[in-house]
């Protein structure tokens, strides 16, 4: 294992470099041109001040902004085994696709003809989504997960509300061991949560199920394979205890890594499902950016989806507004269609046979790192003991922090100084220092080894000098951070103006 | 202009707190000359000094006075981190007992020293300690633990002594609330063979940073602040009361914060009834039995206590299991913070002296969690 040391610049942030009047490039002034375009805005609505940007020269920006890449990770520069998001290799060709003028210069207000392109690749995306998982229609329009989640509650509640149950339906099930979006978005879609405990095998506890189940429940949001890498066996089991007691199941499909070609929820009876084609489907994602969360529905609740759907007359592709019972709109315009071409070039290039393969290799990826990993001192996979896991896996080494003090949390940003991202810490809530593992289908077999050393190499080094891992991390950019204040309201500081205000008393 | 004060602070090490639990012991209570046989060595003297080194920059600039116990618990640490301090005028020992730390709390407290805050350097045993020297200025002292014991189910605990050296800064800037926080033990008697049996001694006022008090557990980005969780349930248990029911409120913070958001005062360690609006203190079995006419209306409300889980049977024994009975099992209301929930390992026990009644409570119930959030957990 080579020494790894990441870039460090000592970079000021923008706003403190150049000086008064530099430019990069010039514009001509208003007050040149025609003064008649400030005639349609209204008086209380126009500045009195310029605004307080960063005045500075062309070279500046650039070298500010390549320092700030140096300093950066992500998955173009190492391993990135960052579980339940899924960050796999983003082909380069994909990038290329939604470059295109044909894609960069289209506008949403243009006529439907003109957009025909655009139309067609969406109604090709949903078809396909609609074979992956087994659903009947797709709404491209979410922009992430969550958003995907907030727009199949509410098709949830209007399902209800139609039947007139919804005074009665007021609880959603979801497992304890789910993502924390999926009870935020059942309570922003008013709703209260009901947790369900996991058994010893890292499954929903049935029995516990069983017992949350009652005429008011309005469904239940389930992720399968669930947060820990597991199989939900009993799926058919689980699917007729809530249509039984007229719920109706959603499916987080956030990461379909794992049964892409091998496993549908349709099939396993859901009845609504967002994927995260910023995950599975190769699409960049961090830091908030654009992503897709697709929700697909089964025909009965095809009439609820947002507006416009994308539809194909045999002649030219439409948008379609005409949706009796739809929930209205989930976000501006149609899609986050740069996203949505990227996935669409991904599909088109892997093929059928291609995503089969991609979620052969990640389940084999993750159990072998599985099981490399459980052998190393100090750690272990809880649940579900000797079952094999699917596209991830959660071990624990609270083993590790009783005998070291050395924490998730430590183990995490000491690979940092590897090279290697950190895994997903103390998630799900149910594993103890839990570091949740995806190494996705783009590591190679050598990357894994690596990986399992320096591990390895953690765990030794905690036994034996753990202020080394507790004071971690050393190599990077940037050192620990006081989380506390990283966090408090009164240091928290997001933005210039903020930094100003409490820290330069303007 | 703030005007900056000194703010002093009395400290306290147990010197022998923390030695059973590394020969297994489960406690020190009693049993010091079989750990130190076992081959136990001191770990409070050492965490007492990372504590202190951590405050080291906040002593030196002035703004804290540090008042301590001579000997080891307290003078010697702070000796060798090579601080300035005062030492109370007490007898220097070198095997000390609980009266000792009892003796150095009331000398803290009193008209003399008054400081502003006591930190001291123990388990649960030693927080009971405090709890008892303090006795009737509980209500004025505020205290602050940093973890050494074998056992460390009370709130009163920072997670680490770093942590606790950041909670006296956030402190002594003015930047920390004041909260109440539980005191429990568990019997070690009984622990060591095999038993669980928690006891709530009561509360100590703590200054408290949401993500540093043990109170919330591990420091993560994940941990929700215990005050807001509270006040969450608090609110959902609020929507959800029904008028001319009558509830029957069990002890602890979780509920106090129900009833400080209906504005009335609740018996911290005892148990309460309230009725539109009305609240009657502190009431017993026969009081609870005699008030409620209508046991249809009637409801419990309860948190679990420590981090046990037990729902009956532990500090409530007023809600008896007649009571129970009456107002049968729809009708309790369980409170519990995501936190506590996490401390419990999965499941509440019960333990109301009646077979039946126990019984009765056994299985599966919804506990809430979070405002509009349950979580089915079994009553064992
Ligand atoms: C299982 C699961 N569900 C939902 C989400 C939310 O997706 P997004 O971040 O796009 O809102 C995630 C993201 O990590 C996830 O892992």
């Amino acid at each position: 294992m080579g020494e790894f040391r990441q870039a460090r610049w000592f970079e000021p942030l923008i706003f403190s470099i150049g000086s008064s009047g530099r430019r990069g490039y010039s514009i001509p002034s208003i007050r040149d041109t025609d003064r008649s375009a400030l005639r349609d805005i209204p008086e209380n609505l126009r500045r009195r001040r310029l605004p307080d940007l960063p005045e500075v020269s062309e070279v500046e920006v650039v070298k500010h902004f390549t320092r700030l890449s140096q300093m950066n990770f992500g998955v173009d520069n190492g391993l990135y085994p960052l579980g339940s998001c899924t960050m796999k290799y983003n082909p380069k060709m994909n990038d290329a696709v939604a470059s295109l003028d044909e894609v960069r210069w289209i506008h949403p207000f243009q006529p439907e003809e003109t957009l025909q392109g655009m139309l067609e690749v969406m109604y090709k995306l949903d078809l396909w989504l609609c074979e992956i998982t087994g659903m009947h229609k797709f709404s491209l329009q979410p922009a992430a997960g969550a958003n995907g989640e907030c727009t199949g509650i509410l098709i949830i509640r209007a399902y209800h509300q139609m039947h007139d149950e919804l005074k009665k339906r007021r609880e959603i099930i979801v497992p304890d061991s789910a993502h924390g979006t999926n009870p935020a978005s059942a309570s922003m879609g008013g709703f209260e949560v009901v947790t369900v405990p996991s058994d010893d095998s890292g499954c929903i506890d049935i029995e516990a199920l069983k017992e949350a189940v009652s005429p008011r429940t309005a469904g239940l949001m389930l992720t399968n394979p669930n947060t820990l890498g597991i199989f939900e066996e009993r799926i058919r089991e689980i699917e007729e205890i809530i249509h039984d007691a007229g719920g109706l199941l959603y499916y987080d499909g956030a990461n379909m890594n794992a049964i892409l070609g091998k496993a549908r929820p349709g099939d396993m009876g859901f009845d609504i499902v967002h994927l995260n084609l910023h995950k599975t489907f190769s699409t960049p994602h961090g830091g908030g950016g654009p992503g897709a969360g697709p929700v697909g529905v089964k025909e009965h609740l095809k009439d609820f989806l947002p507006v416009p759907l994308v539809e194909y007359d045999g002649k030219k592709y439409y948008l379609n507004y005409n949706v009796p019972h739809s929930i209205g709109k989930v976000k501006g315009f149609y899609c986050n269609f740069d996203v949505i071409v990227r996935a669409f070039a991904y599909i088109l290039t892997v093929g059928a046979e291609g995503l089969k393969s991609i979620s052969e290799i990640s389940v084999l990826n993750a159990n072998y790192l599985a099981s490399k990993i459980s052998c190393i001192r100090g750690f272990e996979i809880p649940y579900g003991k000797g079952k094999p896991r699917k596209h991830e896996f959660v071990a624990s080494c609270s083993g590790l922090k009783s005998e070291t003090r050395v924490s998730a949390k430590n183990v995490a940003k000491r690979l940092l100084d590897y090279g290697i991202h950190a895994p997903t810490i103390y998630f799900p809530p149910i594993v103890d220092e839990a570091l949740m593992i995806e190494p996705t289908e783009s590591a190679s077999i050598e990357e894994l080894d690596e990986f399992v050393k320096v591990m390895e190499a953690i765990s030794k080094e905690a036994y034996e000098n753990p202020e080394k891992v507790l004071s971690a991390p050393h190599n990077t950019s940037v050192g620990p951070i006081d989380e506390v204040k990283a966090s408090h309201p009164r240091t928290l500081c997001l933005s210039w103006r903020m930094y100003k205000r409490k820290f330069m008393k303007e | 202009m703030k005007v900056e004060r000194i703010i002093s602070i009395g400290f306290v090490v147990n010197p022998i707190a923390g030695m059973g639990g590394r020969v297994g012991l489960k406690g020190t209570d009693g049993v010091v000359e079989e750990a130190i046989r076992l081959g136990a060595r001191p770990v409070a003297p050492e965490r007492a000094e990372f504590f202190l080194k951590d405050l080291k920059a906040y002593i030196v600039s002035g703004k804290i006075k540090l008042v301590t116990v001579p000997g080891l618990m307290g003078e010697c640490e702070a000796e060798r981190v090579g601080i300035d301090f005062n030492v109370l005028p007490l007898q220097r020992k070198d095997k000390t007992i609980a009266e000792d730390t009892k003796a150095a709390v009331k000398m803290l407290i009193s008209g003399k020293y008054r400081v502003d805050l006591i930190v001291f350097v123990g388990g649960d045993g030693t927080a009971r300690d405090v709890l008892d020297a303090l006795s009737s200025d509980v209500d004025e002292a505020i205290v602050l633990g940093v973890p050494s014991g074998v056992k460390m189910y009370s709130g009163v605990f920072a997670v680490s002594p770093s942590e606790a050296a950041e909670v006296v800064k956030a402190f002594v800037d003015g930047e920390a609330d004041v909260a109440e926080m539980e005191v429990v033990d568990v019997d070690e008697e009984s622990f060591r063979k095999g038993r669980l049996e928690i006891h709530l001694y009561g509360y100590l006022k703590v200054p408290y940073l949401p993500l540093r008090i043990q109170g919330t557990k591990t420091p993560s980005p994940e941990t929700i602040d215990e005050r807001e969780n509270q006040k969450a349930i608090a609110r959902f248990v609020i929507e959800n009361m029904k008028p001319d029911s009558t509830y029957i409120l069990g002890p602890g913070t979780t509920v106090k914060a129900v009833t400080d958001l209906l504005g009335v005062k609740k018996t911290l360690l005892g148990v309460d009834l309230y009725w539109n609006g009305q609240l009657i203190p502190d009431v017993n079995e026969k009081i609870i039995l005699e008030t409620v006419k209508d046991w249809k209306d009637a409801w419990i409300i309860i948190s679990p206590i420590g981090g046990q889980g037990i729902i009956f049977g532990r500090g409530n024994q007023q809600i008896s299991p007649e009571v129970i009975k009456n107002v049968r099992k729809e009708h309790i209301l369980i409170l519990a913070t995501k936190n506590k929930i996490r401390r419990l390992k999965g499941s509440l026990r019960v333990d109301t002296g009646d077979r039946e009644v126990d019984n009765l409570l056994k299985g599966r119930i919804k506990v809430i969690t979070d405002y509009r959030e349950w979580r089915i957990l079994k009553i064992e």
